[in-house]
């Protein structure tokens, strides 16, 4: 019961990766991701990219439950207005309610970094503010 | 019935006949039967087939030989001979130019060298592997498809007829000598083939005779071949080339070849194709027509043995199913293997029932199915107005660039089936995923590539470096090269590069090449979001350090 979550700027690059474990269920938030995976994350979210991109102009909808998956791990994405996508990847099935909430609450996150006059868009996100907030939402819905 | 060779949708071949002949050289029948009888002993004994009971009661001793049948059964036989040429087509890459100057020690200066013979040799891997699986030569006894149908024995006019008729009793009695469950005497022809040198006019009279003693004495059909040496001898002639049989893997590619003039080869072929329309397939209808009325009830199944003995309706029919199999008339080969699966299901013959359902699969798929194809579905939605026949045989195929979605989404999801089912070993999945990666790599590409509108002249004075950047709309969301890169990882991890390096290393090569396409770089290590996939604890890194410590 796992979360790979990471923010991908609109060049496609990684800005922002946080992997955590479930806090409902008794756990801890301590994340469980195989070897395996773990050393996949970040070519199976940059493989679901294709689909996001794929169906992004066919519909209308900014959250995409299992967009993508890959040997039981599903993917969710949440896409910006500017195009930047917060992906997740997770072995937890039917939990697609939360996850939504919890991405539009990040989103909000999102943007008040991006009002920070010292913030330049498609830079990495290193405020530990912003970190403890997202492990605070994570905390609260995942 | 007269029909049925019309059939054949392939490219015409010399003399106007319809169908396109494919000539294969492989092992007289005795040697090939023979080689899987030593090949029994490696021990595949729960699946063999023996030709006496050696675990009766009775214990009369076992001194006929068993058959295994190590090509269709047993895997590591098979995984062995695609780990061996694996390893060939890896020490050829790894001798190329390429390989040395941009893989092993990249240098900037051989950046943009040809990669056209390493992608060859790469390609000829899964193409083995793929010929391996789905055809091969063993000849068994629960199917007809390769077993002998036209004996053939060739003889020159000035041959003595003693010897020819000698020769021919011989043959006989090789034949006479092979498994139980071989009637080939019975149901093959035999056929004399007389070459004749065009050369000489009193040749063809010699020829002519010795056609009519062999159908006087023993009452069969001769054909004269003329075929003229003198002209084929000249050195300016262009030559030919012909190979054995690729399909066993422990021959070396290029191996064992032989050179003939292009004018003998025609007169081959010509020779060749005559004997199959004007005497084969005559006589396989004459056949089929034969056992099509009656079948006589023979011996049933034994389960000790593990086949029907020659007499048995069921294994009549089912050459009559293969006969017409083999004629291209696939609605009643269908209907005839259709027959067939209640008898073989209630005699437990299961190796029998998996071949019939095999090539009832077969048949469905080449002919025998009213449904209309999937595919073909959705490529007629792109094509209104077109028959739907003409757009899939046709249209497609001339268009490369544009090819459906159908056939990409299908290929994908079967071979991930294929590899998650894990029917075959780590060698065999890994080229599979690299495979796989293949596809997506040729997914749907843009057709147009210079169709963004041209760049209107900004109206600032100075452009600001923080705007972002436009997508290149003609390309968004078409390529599935990010997919690509995924699945040659895990074929990379399934491959193992201290078992697999060369493998390993060329699509590595590949990897780091198309993420460089994407903006990522190990290089800029000051840009934390551009080194993404090299990170340490990441599988390319891994790679790429077990590719060191190998090298």
């Amino acid at each position: 019961m796992s979360y790979y979550f990471s923010i991908i700027g609109n060049n496609d690059a990684p800005l922002y990766e946080l992997e955590i474990g479930t806090y409902h269920q008794s756990g801890d938030g301590t994340p469980h991701l195989p070897k395996e995976i773990h050393q996949l994350e970040q070519f199976i979210v940059n493989s679901s990219l294709d689909i996001l991109q794929d169906i992004q102009f066919k519909n209308n909808a900014i959250f995409t439950k299992n967009l993508d998956n890959f040997y039981g791990y599903q993917i969710f994405s949440y896409l910006t207005q500017g195009n930047a996508k917060f992906i997740i990847l997770t072995d937890l099935k039917s939990h697609d309610e939360s996850l939504r909430q919890f991405l539009i609450e990040i989103n909000e996150l999102y943007v008040k970094t991006l009002l920070n006059p010292f913030y330049t868009v498609n830079n990495p996100i290193t405020s530990s503010g912003f970190d403890t907030r997202v492990r605070l939402l994570a905390r609260k819905y995942l | 019935m007269n029909s049925l060779v019309d059939q054949d949708l392939g490219g015409s071949a010399i003399n106007g006949s319809p169908s396109r002949l494919i000539v294969r050289f492989v092992q007289p029948l005795e040697d090939q039967v023979a080689g899987q009888r030593a090949d029994s002993t490696k021990g595949v004994a729960d699946l063999s087939i023996s030709t006496s009971s050696s675990t009766s009661a009775v214990g009369f001793a076992s001194s006929a030989p068993v058959f295994g049948l190590p090509e269709l059964y047993d895997q590591s036989n098979n995984n062995i001979q695609l780990e061996r040429f694996v390893d060939l087509v890896s020490s050829r890459i790894e001798d190329t130019q390429f390989f040395q100057n941009t893989i092993r020690h990249p240098t900037d200066s051989f950046k943009d060298e040809d990669s056209t013979d390493i992608e060859i040799l790469q390609d000829s891997i899964y193409v083995t592997m793929l010929s391996k699986s789905l055809a091969s030569n063993t000849v068994v006894p629960f199917e007809y498809i390769n077993h002998p149908i036209v004996n053939v024995i060739a003889t020159t006019s000035d041959e003595d007829l003693q010897i020819v008729q000698e020769k021919y009793f011989a043959c006989k009695k090789s034949i006479a000598t092979l498994p139980s469950w071989l009637d080939e005497p019975h149901t093959s022809m035999t056929l004399f083939l007389i070459l004749v040198d065009s050369d000489k006019p009193e040749e063809l009279q010699k020829g002519l005779h010795m056609q009519e003693q062999l159908k006087l004495n023993l009452g069969k059909k001769a054909v004269i071949a003329p075929v003229s040496f003198n002209k084929a001898k000249k050195a300016d002639q262009a030559k030919f080339t012909l190979y054995r049989s690729q399909l066993g893997l422990e021959q070396q590619p290029g191996d064992d070849s032989v050179e003939i003039p292009k004018k003998v080869y025609d007169a081959f072929n010509i020779q060749l194709q005559d004997i199959i329309y004007k005497s084969m397939i005559p006589f396989m209808q004459r056949e089929i027509k034969l056992w099509n009325e009656h079948t006589n009830d023979g011996d049933s199944y034994s389960p000790v043995k593990g086949y029907y003995s020659t007499g048995a309706s069921e294994v009549i029919i089912r050459r009559l199913a293969d006969w017409y199999f083999m004629l291209r008339d696939y609605k009643n080969s269908y209907t005839t293997y259709e027959m067939l699966k209640k008898d073989f299901l209630s005699d437990r013959a299961y190796s029998y029932l998996s071949s019939l359902q095999e090539f009832m699969v077969l048949s469905l798929m080449l002919g025998a199915s009213s449904k209309v194809n999937p595919l073909e579905n959705s490529a007629s939605q792109r094509g209104k107005g077109i028959t739907k026949k003409i757009v899939t045989d046709l249209a497609l195929a001339l268009v490369p660039s544009f090819p459906p979605e159908a056939y990409y989404a299908e290929s994908q999801k079967l071979f991930k089936k294929l590899i998650d089912s894990k029917l075959v070993d780590d060698l065999c999945s890994g080229i599979l995923m690299e495979r796989l990666a293949y596809i997506y790599y040729c997914y749907d590409k843009p057709v147009f590539e210079n169709s963004d509108p041209p760049k209107r002249q900004s109206y600032y004075e100075e452009s600001n470096p923080f705007k972002l950047h436009r997508y290149k709309m003609a390309e968004f969301g078409l390529s599935k090269s990010r997919k690509s890169i995924l699945w040659m990882l895990l074929a990379c991890r399934k491959l193992d590069p201290t078992v697999k390096p060369t493998q390993v290393a060329l699509m590595v090569w590949r990897i780091e090449k198309d993420l460089e396409n994407f903006g990522f770089s190990s290089d800029r290590k000051d840009h934390y979001e551009l080194v993404w996939p090299y990170r340490e604890d990441s599988l390319l890194h891994e790679l790429k350090q077990a590719l060191e410590a190998v090298a």
